[in-house]
């Protein structure tokens, strides 16, 4: 009798797991919905992390899956740096992300709960980095890179002149430049200012750039930053066509061809010349660590000319940034790097050989065009103001800032494809072009075209108060 | 006993009959095509295609049609609600009126016997034949229409076999009915008739006349007998007629009989059981109307149960494929050896599964089958030919990939070709020549593909791979185009230079403004790290790569964004267009879907790796400055552009005659798609020094250039000739209406 209630016990007991059990169909009903979330591992937290870091973490493992593989493929991950760390603000500053402190209150899942609430921000600037990274923050805010937006207000026709509107600026300019950062009451970042990582960016703490331009979130990772890809996002195009100008050299052609067996992952400051590379890359010669000189992330250092301004000048002559060092350290500190794979006589007949070009793109090229085009002015035969309404001020102004840059840079990079055929080729026909137009203007005393208006000229003239204070200069 | 004795001997015949046919059948079926996949694929059961429900060997007309319509499952071969509803009433009255008619023809086999019928079939009977046959004949009809699609789905299936049995054997019942009730009826009346003249038949106690009854050749008076009123019996027996074998049955003995006056001998009568010719006639016909029901009844048992009678397609045969492989192992060894790195070789999907013709294709290569006569080499021998097409299609490839198929289908990728028939003045103004146009806009947009008699393929229009290419079995475009043959590698397809094949170059840099932008970037530069094989639909943001590449934001799976080969699925601008609008308003090709349920799939891809905030304010970006090209770019030129026509001082036909007009081409089909799709994709290059800034000065040039022909009156230069401009004005006929999918 005992016997026969356990058997029974126990059959019930059975079916009723079994019942528990979610059938084949159940089981498809599930995945039929599950949406296509990463495939990774599960995340064990073991470590000393704070709970309001590992409610971010496993909340937005949900939410942006992409975000947290990157985050935990990444050496932030490995050296337990959370989301927190980067991401924290205080309550009072201006870009708390206050539409997130809604989710806490939202409860639709275990992490939405208000014992997690912590004040982040979307953004994270230099400054956030710099907790860690203090040395990398510095020497960048002291960059040209950090200051581009001041430089390009300084010097930009298309800016002072309202020649472009604000969404060309956006999608083009500020791209790589970057934007004033602005919220609105609600800790809403301006969708006319974000999204944004230009590499001088003006965030809200008063911090200028965002590491991320070159160390893609949420990865981080310094062999990216490395390859000449990274610095080709915004040096590229028809008037600072750097990277073209890298890959069609020697360098850029074995990096190519060869680039996939480098170690491109070696830390910070050992990565070698001729041990982890063979041929370097735009940081190798700009920035990285190498023989006697130092890593930086000051990329103006090393720069023994301003190859993309009008007429070229010496780095300390350059009005918008000038530069502290005098050129022939900076000079030194190039002949330095080159001197790892190169002699003596080679490094120095290739310095040579620029500052040849750069003297005769000067003297042959822009000055005579300048000088043509104040004599216009002077003879009231095309106003000042007139830009890029007169389409002849337009063969000036891409005679130095397209061809005469590439052709330059193209010197200064040994890429012959871009010093003759884009560059001095391209300066003769432009040259010819505007000398014969100017000419024929001067000689029958005839106005230049000017257009009555120009499409879209409506971007604002004011320089960011933000940079140049409440009153322009 | 006896009686089911009868029966088992009765139904032996049919049995048999029935066994027979069902082996010969069986050696008739060949193996079959399909595979289960289609199955998976339609979320359709094997019968949904096949007449048996396991699957494989003759097809349902559903499956005839979606064979018929290269493998696609067209919605039309699916039924309608109302056609659903109409085939369950018609089913209905079909079935409850052939029980009850079977049901009136077993009764009277079974239990009354035809020849008790001999004196005229009653009028309760005739009357329910009649109105069942118009019911079975009007339902089968309906029922016949809703699920026969064509002549060929009745002659070629199983199905429309044992229905044309079933009919004729229906119809032989009607006619054996039509005769029956008609002069066979009107036979056996008078036959009654002449058997009610029977001498003893007037003695039947009715109206006044005497009542007699006959028994054992006696004849008696009844009619001064309490127990015969009005000349009947018990209500049961009736007087004038001969009695001995109801007798036999009556509670009573023959002894009630002696209290009767006998009147003598009874006259002689005819013989109740010996037949008339007539009445010979009706038994027969009685039991063939049961073998028509029997052969009836066993049509639809074969329906059911019943082995095919038809192979689905042309066999296939595995060592015609060995032959293939081992001939272009030296042929053409890069294709071999490119299929046998391939997912397909690993799969054991040869040659033959993608380059089998039918019978009767129009773009079978005669050369090659000629080879397989000519003994040049150890597979050039007959036994191995099989009819091959050089051209493999979507249609072809749909046969194991049909949801991709589909999705293709419906693409604009794969009505490119009617695109820009509708759109670009090079065609449809004949201002290109055909071969300008074979080297370039049908390189990718895809030619019209022609074959000679001989299976050869006009050099005009072949080799082409391109998107939109319109195929000789109607299908349009080409999965080579992207997947590239032999190896058809997923890898490949997700990298952005396989779309940077066409999408590149001044018209549509997509592919340059990709390489530029952020993801693009990051793309080269680590890339080669990621993990470019994962299984379709599997290939996740972050952990099989890091930032999306074409395929990644326009085709695959991401987040609750599912998975598609229709490339314009996602798009909810035409950024492509001269003035830019919404998938659903481009007139040449309008979206099906409204552009916000694109958007809202396009965000769902966005967010795996981007937050709302960014997202969002990307697409207001965007949003922003497609209008501004359209409100101070396009429109004041185009409306420019306008006053020169109606003032004269251009043609509306100048098109690229006049540099004037190029120059506003060049504005909204260079400049303009740069800036657009510079922006779209976040390459600030692309944006301005491509875009807005040429933008700018084409513009200003445009504008010059027209307003002094407007001040000064003067006409607009046109070029006497365009070189070249002697191709085609007219789309080719066949392009036809391309086939939408819902």
């Amino acid at each position: 009798m005992r016997k026969s209630l356990l058997w029974l016990g126990a059959t019930a007991l059975l079916a009723l797991a079994w019942g528990l059990t979610p059938g084949p169909a159940q089981a498809q009903k599930k995945q039929a919905v599950a949406p296509n979330l990463p495939l990774q591992k599960e995340f064990r937290i073991v470590r000393s992390m704070s709970k309001q870091a590992v409610a971010c973490i496993q909340c937005h493992k949900l939410v942006s899956p992409g975000i947290f593989s990157d985050w935990a493929h990444s050496r932030h991950a490995s050296a337990n740096i959370t989301c927190l760390d980067c991401h924290k603000a205080e309550e009072f500053d201006p870009d708390v992300a206050k539409n997130h402190y809604k989710v806490y209150e939202k409860g639709d899942n275990p992490w939405a709960k208000s014992e997690y609430r912590v004040p982040i921000s979307g953004v994270v600037t230099p400054k956030d980095c710099s907790r860690c990274h203090p040395d990398e923050a510095k020497q960048y805010a002291a960059s040209k890179h950090a200051n581009t937006l001041q430089i390009i207000w300084q010097i930009d026709p298309w800016l002072n002149l309202g020649q472009n509107s604000d969404f060309e600026r956006v999608n083009g300019c500020f791209t790589c430049h970057g934007t004033v950062l602005k919220v609105d009451k609600n800790g809403k970042l301006d969708p006319q200012t974000w999204p944004n990582v230009g590499v001088g960016r003006l965030n809200l703490d008063g911090s200028r750039g965002s590491c991320s331009a070159c160390h893609t979130r949420h990865r981080f990772r310094v062999s990216e930053a490395r390859k000449p890809d990274t610095c080709g996002q915004c040096h590229l195009g028809p008037d600072h066509p750097q990277w073209e100008i890298f890959n069609e050299s020697k360098h850029g052609s074995i990096m190519r061809s060869q680039g996939q067996g480098w170690n491109w992952d070696a830390a910070p400051g050992t990565w070698t010349p001729g041990v982890d590379y063979r041929t370097p890359t735009c940081a190798a010669c700009h920035m990285s660590g190498s023989g006697p000189e130092l890593t930086t992330h000051d990329v103006t250092r090393r720069l023994s000319w301003e190859l993309q301004a009008p007429l070229t000048i010496r780095p300390q002559n350059f009005k918008p940034w000038p530069s502290k060092t005098d050129w022939r350290e900076e000079r030194t500190r190039m002949r330095n790097i080159c001197l790892q794979c190169h002699s003596n006589a080679w490094v120095d007949s290739h310095f040579t050989h620029m500052d040849a070009a750069v003297k005769e793109y000067n003297e042959v090229y822009y000055l005579p065009a300048l000088r043509k085009l104040e004599e216009l002015y002077k003879q009231g035969l095309l106003p000042k103001d007139a830009a890029f309404r007169a389409p002849l001020w337009v063969q000036f102004y891409e005679l130095w800032h397209h061809e005469g840059r590439r052709a330059r840079m193209g010197a200064a990079m040994m890429a012959p494809d871009y010093s003759w055929w884009h560059g001095f080729y391209e300066c003769k026909k432009r040259f010819v072009e505007f000398m014969h137009k100017a000419d024929e203007l001067l000689k029958n005393h005839q106005k230049a075209y000017v257009a009555p208006s120009l499409p879209g000229a409506t971007g604002s003239t004011r320089r960011p108060p933000q940079i140049f204070g409440p009153k322009p200069k | 006993m006896n009686r089911s004795r009868v029966l088992h001997r009765r139904l032996a015949l049919p049995a048999a009959a029935a066994c027979l046919l069902a082996l010969l059948a069986l050696s008739l079926a060949g193996p079959a095509w399909a595979t289960p996949y289609f199955s998976a694929q339609t979320n359709k059961p094997c019968s949904f295609c096949h007449e048996s429900p396991q699957g494989g060997s003759s097809l349902t007309p559903q499956g005839y049609a979606f064979r018929a319509a290269g493998f696609y499952l067209d919605p039309k071969a699916l039924p309608v609600a109302w056609r659903s509803w109409l085939n369950l009433l018609a089913g209905f009255v079909h079935i409850a009126t052939a029980i009850v008619w079977f049901g009136a023809i077993f009764y009277i086999h079974l239990f009354i016997k035809p020849r008790a019928l001999v004196r005229g079939v009653p009028q309760g009977e005739r009357l329910l034949g009649l109105g069942s046959i118009i019911l079975l004949a009007l339902s089968g009809a309906v029922l016949t229409w809703l699920r026969v699609p064509n002549l060929e789905a009745l002659l070629h299936t199983t199905f429309g076999i044992v229905w044309m049995v079933k009919v004729f054997f229906f119809l032989l019942m009607v006619a054996t009915a039509v005769l029956v009730n008609t002069w066979l009826h009107r036979r056996l009346q008078a036959d009654a008739e002449a058997a009610s003249r029977d001498p003893l038949a007037q003695f039947d106690g009715q109206e006044g006349r005497p009542a007699h009854i006959a028994y054992s050749g006696q004849l008696y008076d009844v009619g001064g007998s309490k127990l015969w009123p009005g000349g009947e019996h018990m209500r049961r027996h009736r007087a004038g007629r001969d009695l001995t074998a109801d007798l036999a049955a009556a509670p009573h003995g023959p002894e009630v009989l002696e209290r009767l006056p006998k009147l003598g001998p009874a006259p002689a009568s005819p013989d109740p059981e010996a037949l008339g010719p007539t009445a010979r006639l009706l038994v027969v016909l009685a039991y063939l109307v049961l073998g028509c029901m029997l052969v009836i009844l066993l049509c639809l048992a074969w329906w059911n149960w019943g082995p095919p009678l038809v192979p689905a397609a042309e066999p296939f045969r595995p060592q015609l494929a060995q032959a293939c492989v081992g001939c272009h192992q030296k042929a053409t060894p890069a294709v071999h050896h490119d299929w046998g790195r391939s997912a397909h070789a690993r799969a054991k999907v040869s040659c033959l599964h993608c380059h089998q013709a039918g019978r009767g294709d129009r773009d079978i290569d005669q050369r090659h089958q000629a080879y397989f006569a000519s003994g040049q080499g150890p597979w050039a021998q007959a036994r191995y030919a099989a009819p091959v097409a050089a051209v493999v299609t979507p249609r072809d490839c749909s046969r194991c990939h049909l949801r991709q198929s589909q999705e293709y289908a419906r693409s604009k990728h794969a009505a490119s070709l009617s695109i820009i028939w509708r759109s670009d003045p090079w065609l449809n103004q004949g201002l290109s020549s055909p071969l300008e146009r074979s080297l370039g806009c049908l390189r990718c947009h895809g030619s019209m593909l022609k074959a000679d008699a001989a299976g050869r393929l006009d050099p005009a229009t072949w080799p082409n791979t391109g998107v939109g290419r319109v195929n000789l079995d109607r299908s349009r475009g080409s999965c080579s185009a992207c997947h590239g043959r032999h190896a058809f590698s997923l890898a490949q397809a997700r990298r952005p230079e396989a779309c940077g094949v066409c999408h590149l170059g001044p018209g549509h840099p997509q592919m340059e403004i990709y390489a530029e932008s952020k993801h693009g970037a990051i793309y080269r530069s680590q890339g080669h790290t990621w993990r470019w094989d994962a299984p379709p639909e599997t290939w996740t943001a972050g952990v099989d790569y890091r930032t999306p590449t074409c395929a990644a934001c326009h085709m695959s799976a991401a987040g609750r964004t599912p998975a598609t080969h229709d490339v314009g699925r996602r798009l909810a601008w035409e950024l492509q267009a001269p003035l830019t609008v919404r998938p659903q308003d481009f007139a040449p090709w309008p979206a099906q879907r409204p552009w916000q349920q694109a958007r809202q799939e396009m965000r769902g891809v966005c967010l795996s790796c981007h937050s709302p905030g960014w997202t969002d304010s990307h697409f207001k970006q965007l949003d922003a400055t497609v209008r501004e090209y359209n409100e101070l770019y396009f429109r004041p030129v185009q409306a420019k552009l306008e006053v020169l026509y109606d003032k004269g001082l251009l043609p509306r036909d100048a098109f690229f005659h006049s540099p004037l007009w190029t120059t506003y081409y060049e504005l909204w089909h260079h400049e303009g798609r740069r800036a657009r799709l510079g922006a779209a994709m976040m390459a600030p290059d692309y944006a301005w020094w491509h875009g807005f800034y040429e933008l700018k000065q084409r513009y200003t040039r445009f504008m010059q250039r027209a307003d002094h022909l407007l001040a000064s009156g003067q006409k607009a230069y046109l070029a006497p000739v365009l070189p070249g401009a002697i191709g085609s004005r007219r789309p080719p006929a066949a392009l036809g209406e391309p086939s939408r999918w819902p």
